[in-house]
């Protein structure tokens, strides 16, 4: 693949054949180089030969190959001669992150961590094949879909304060719920409020490092402080929506003519009737997914008083906020001095507004918009802010992870003969998991180094950081 | 004859599946994708029930077999104990699958699908035989 460098930490892949636009890779020289030894870069180039693609194809530093679109890809679409792609979104639609402070110290917790992990791990259902312990109607399921979190508040999962510290309100504008087939709606009735599987995690974390105290102060962290990452999406209803959708945009006489490289980047215009069902259908999985996390959430915070023996005063469990990781948006974006109006799709990317932006939180607004990047089990992870060149280079996007460098099999290989969940713990981190492989498929060297992956976008002005986070207890699907 | 062999993808994973004939591409494919899901008895008795899909082309049939399956198992529970195929044309085939409820006392889940997808799908003569890729997402 031709790359070109344009500076330490931009790489452009030049606008060849049926390319529309060039692409453009934010990454330093080692993780340009890991990138490259898979299909990823290739990936970047099928997405800039769909129709109506605005500036570049985009990805971060944290990509790798995906299918379609790459992970870490963004790509923003004019909305009258432009595409929306279920591949550019993903199957786990909204698969996204959320970070939950308390008003606990490290000291105060290590204590009793692994009688609060087991807690935990009993009262959050976990692994393959989770059911929730809401059991749904098909009625019910709707409601879900078209108001989100909003929903489950109101059966009393969380509280309203809630729904303001999550993208969206935690409902997105546009969401028909009756737009889902019955298969995606059977496949809702039963997972709302689990885990699930793969990468998906409960994560206690305490905050190592503060690099920004302004910034840190406005989002309620403190050094030494116990937090709670959860990182979950929208189970099998959302698989089912990108599937049904994908075939019928597969067999529509409008792709024909797009003589697109690769099947699963099969889309329609976003103007167009499927275009539109499709956006109403995963802006109704998205709701699905927010409700997901705020029920997650509500258990977590109950375990955390059973265990601990505190009340909600005194632990203060407050969400920070919630970010999207695969989604598509409607958004408006300076493009060339001009104002337009884009469908921007983030496949394994998150929104990073910058202070000022009118969607960001009225509470961090003076600052910016939460970024949560999740690393892996061993090392850490990061809470950065929004910063302006996310504006002006990424439309509002960074990073949201650390980001895979092996290969699923090749980790298990790597673990093999190794007692992972010990060494975790003697190197501080208590593991709870359901499946063995799951957990070898995800140990820390599984994925690149976390701390790199966020120099580049903190160097790049696309966020900036503001918190480095250690996990203290993981929970694996 | 090999029947299949595991692509090494950074996030998901892929496999090619081998066949004499595009038929036995087929079975190969859904044997292989119950192998990934569920350790433990696949065998039957189970009940057999017919299934019958429409694709584009090879490509696009394959992805919607064991797209099928896989729905089969994550929504409805239950686990393949056989396949046979009656009727294959380039873009249909009619077969009869044999299943049975997933039983945790006789099967572990494996690893979690959960999609089939149209990535780098490919579906073409092989030597002597047929050779098609497909990559899940998991």
């Amino acid at each position: 693949m031709k790359i070109r460098k344009l500076d330490d930490y931009r790489w452009e892949i030049p606008a060849e054949g049926g390319m529309r636009v060039p692409g453009l890779v934010f990454a330093d020289e080692v993780l340009i180089k890991a990138i490259d030894k898979d299909n990823s870069l290739k990936q970047v180039a099928n997405v800039a030969h769909l129709p109506g693609i605005v500036g570049r194809s985009l990805a971060m530093p944290d990509m790798h190959w995906g299918y379609g679109f790459p992970i870490g890809g963004v790509a923003a679409f004019d909305v009258e001669e432009g595409v929306i792609s279920p591949g550019g979104v993903g199957y786990d639609i909204n698969c996204g992150v959320r970070l939950v402070t308390t008003a606990l110290t490290q000291e105060e917790v290590r204590p009793s961590i692994k009688t609060l992990l087991e807690t935990l791990y009993r009262d959050i259902p976990t692994g393959l094949g989770s059911r929730g312990v809401l059991k749904l109607s098909r009625s019910e399921v709707r409601r879900v879909l078209e108001q989100g979190s909003a929903w489950v508040v109101k059966q009393g999962y969380g509280d309203s304060a809630d729904l303001e510290h999550t993208e969206e309100g935690g409902a997105m504008a546009g969401a028909e719920g009756e737009g889902l087939s019955e298969r995606a709606v059977a496949r809702g009735l039963d997972q709302v409020g689990t885990l699930g599987s793969g990468n998906h995690f409960l994560e206690i974390d305490r905050v190592e490092t503060i690099y920004d105290a302004k910034t840190a102060g406005a989002f309620g962290l403190f050094e030494g402080q116990v937090t709670v990452l959860i990182h979950c999406g929208s189970r099998g209803l959302g698989h089912q929506v990108c599937d049904d959708f994908l075939k019928m945009m597969m067999r529509s006489k409008e792709l024909a003519q797009m003589d697109l490289p690769d099947r699963q980047l099969a889309s329609a215009l976003v103007s167009s009737t499927l275009g539109q069902r499709y956006f109403a259908a995963m802006a109704a999985a998205a709701n699905y997914a927010w409700a997901n996390r705020q029920v997650v959430m509500h258990l977590a915070r109950g375990s955390f008083e059973k265990a601990l023996g505190l009340g909600p005063a005194r632990l203060r469990m407050n969400l920070l906020y919630d970010v999207a990781h695969n989604i598509a948006k409607f958004e408006t974006h300076s493009v060339d001095g001009r104002e337009r109006r884009l469908l921007v799709h983030r496949k394994g990317a998150t929104r990073a507004f910058a202070a000022g932006h009118p969607d960001v939180p009225s509470a961090f607004r003076a600052v910016g918009q939460p970024v949560l990047i999740p690393g892996d089990m061993g090392h850490g992870s990061y809470v950065l802010v929004g910063a302006s060149g996310a504006m002006t280079e990424s439309f509002g996007s960074s990073c949201h992870g650390a980001g895979r460098v092996l290969s699923r099999k090749a980790a298990k290989l790597k673990a093999k003969g190794r007692a992972l969940a010990e060494e975790l713990s003697q190197a501080g981190v208590e593991v709870r998991y359901t499946g063995r492989s799951t957990l070898a498929e995800e140990m820390p060297e599984a994925y690149k180094d976390v701390d790199r992956v966020v120099e580049v976008v903190h160097q790049v002005g696309l966020a900036r950081k503001v918190a480095r986070l250690r996990p203290m207890a993981v929970i694996k699907g | 004859m090999r029947r299949y062999r595991l692509i090494d993808h950074t996030a998901d994973m892929g496999m090619y599946l081998y066949g004499r004939d595009p038929k036995q591409v087929f079975i190969s494919g859904a044997a292989v994708l119950f192998e990934l899901l569920v350790e433990g008895r696949r065998q039957g008795p189970g009940k057999w029930e017919a299934l019958a899909l429409d694709g584009l082309d090879r490509q696009d049939l394959l992805v919607q077999w064991l797209g099928e399956l896989l729905y089969i198992y994550s929504a409805r529970g239950q686990v393949l104990t056989g396949a046979r195929v009656q009727r294959l044309t380039r873009t249909r085939i009619e077969a009869e699958i044999g299943l049975t409820a997933f039983d945790a006392a006789h099967h572990k889940r494996r690893t979690e699908i959960k999609a089939v997808t149209y990535h780098q799908a490919e579906f073409k003569r092989h030597g002597a035989g047929w050779r098609a890729r497909v990559i899940f997402d998991v």
